[in-house]
């Protein structure tokens, strides 16, 4: 004879189904875009290279950028807000 | 596969919330059902049955939807029933539970910023150190091996912490944790002092806690450094050896450090008080600046004003300036910067360093209290 147990499972619910990516700008000429990097050494850097390229094919109309000072800085939620209020379009990227 | 599929087990959601309801297992096979369902750190754990969860969460003074754990950075949480579930599977007794539970706390604040050693490639552990009373009456080691295995409280407290982690915030190698090598100390990192053999009072007490509180300080630590040295008979010398290795490139930066001495090292610093033992260490942990930058110690951060002693801005460029050859850069920011504990068997001149998580300023050391 079998001997079931129940076991449980500490994991937290399955998040809800995808709703798919963020709707996406036809261009982004005029567009206000948030860069947003980790803090790392080379994660504005890289940011600052990616903006320079897509300069190059639209008419940018300003870039905010957002990132702790260090890695270690988890921040503070108002310290997004600028970029949250006014931006069009956000890039993040991880650098290290 | 050893476990049935049984998503849906009454009203175990409802019952416990926070978590995934259970599933049905074979008695025989209820750890490779864990492993079939990733639910293991890579060692087998204890089948997590709802006696032995209930139990675990009677030992300490949470109901199961108490929140204990809060990371604001991907705004998830994690509620006692959740980590009374890991604490089962690492195989803590439930007298250990408020010990996790204030833990857990400590990681919630916001100075610790959780996310950054959960996740980051420097692969930091969270060191717990218990201090006052508790520590005695669970029974904690802080003496022969006190970092090595032999120990359960030791070894479960910490592996529960490990699982919340993996578990509950979902930080799996090479998903969420990017660690790019890690070290053992991740499965778990939990210790006391050796007060009887500490020329100094309890940790807890130090920090401003009475005798007969108890508490847990947490630290991200990055993977020890033995410090050995048989030969120093006086405080001086042999202090210079832990800044000597506090100062080593590998793992210089502005963070904060702990330093766990050896009972024999302790010893020869009996005529020293903390805070003395604290301003030696910062005061000759230091690098030129010049070294600093021939081995690209110094990276570029633009959104900084200066660097931590307000000498030098950290441009990033390596170029050897005069003076550089002279200015000394400090590991840390302060004296405050260093955790000083005695730790270890009474034999041997073997101390540990453990450098903070991350190349730049790290988290800072939390401190909370065990609710009995």
């Amino acid at each position: 004879m079998t001997t079931e147990i129940l076991l449980l499972d500490p994991r937290p619910p399955l998040p809800a189904a995808n709703d798919g990516p963020a709707p996406r700008l036809e261009t982004l000429d005029g567009a206000t875009i948030a860069l947003i990097h980790n803090g790392k050494t080379h994660g504005r850097e890289l940011m600052e290279l990616v903006i320079e390229e897509l300069k190059q094919r639209w008419s940018i109309a300003e870039v905010i950028h957002v990132g702790p000072p260090s890695p270690g800085y988890g921040g503070h939620p108002d310290e997004a807000k600028p970029a949250a209020e006014e931006a069009m379009a956000a890039i993040s990227a991880i650098g290290d | 596969m050893y476990c049935s599929v049984v998503n849906d087990v009454g009203n175990l959601s409802a019952t416990h919330p926070g978590a995934r309801a259970g599933f049905l297992s074979e008695a025989s096979s209820a750890i490779e059902a864990m492993f079939d369902r990733g639910l293991t750190d890579g060692l087998p754990v204890v089948p997590p049955t709802e006696a032995l969860v209930s139990a675990m969460l009677a030992g300490g003074p949470w109901a199961a939807d108490d929140h204990l754990l809060i990371e604001t950075t991907r705004d998830m949480s994690v509620t006692a029933y959740q980590a009374a579930v890991c604490a089962v599977m690492a195989g803590a007794r439930p007298e250990y539970f408020p010990v996790i539970g204030a833990t857990l706390k400590a990681m919630s604040h916001r100075r610790f910023f959780l996310h950054g050693p959960t996740t980051s490639t420097g692969g930091a552990t969270i060191m717990i150190v218990v201090s006052g009373p508790i520590a005695a009456k669970l029974d904690i080691h802080g003496k022969e091996n006190l970092f090595g295995p032999g120990f359960r409280p030791n070894a479960t407290i910490g592996r529960t912490i490990r699982l919340v982690q993996m578990q509950c915030l979902s930080a799996i190698p090479g998903a969420l944790d990017k660690s790019t090598q890690g070290w053992p100390g991740k499965f778990s990192l939990c210790f006391t002092e050796h007060d009887e053999a500490s020329p100094w009072e309890p940790i807890h007490q130090a920090l401003g806690y009475r005798a007969e509180q108890s508490t847990v300080t947490i630290f991200a630590a990055e993977s020890g450094h033995n410090v050995c040295n048989h030969g120093a008979s006086a405080a001086e010398p042999l202090l210079a050896t832990f800044a000597d290795a506090m100062a080593a490139l590998g793992s210089f930066s502005p963070g904060r450090s702990v330093v766990v001495f050896a009972p024999e090292h302790a010893a020869k610093l009996a005529s020293l008080s903390r805070r003395q033992v604290q301003e030696f260490l910062f005061e000759h942990a230091v690098r030129d600046l010049a070294t600093l930058k021939r081995t690209g110690k110094i990276e570029s951060n633009p959104t900084a004003d200066t660097d931590w002693e307000g000498k030098w801005k950290p441009s990033g460029d390596q170029t050897i300036a005069p003076g550089d050859e002279t200015l000394m850069v400090h590991r840390g920011w302060s004296p405050d910067d260093i955790l000083l504990l005695v730790g270890g068997g009474l034999a041997g001149g073997h101390s540990m360093f453990f450098p903070s998580w991350s190349r730049d300023r790290s988290v800072d050391f939390i401190t909370e209290e065990v609710q009995v």
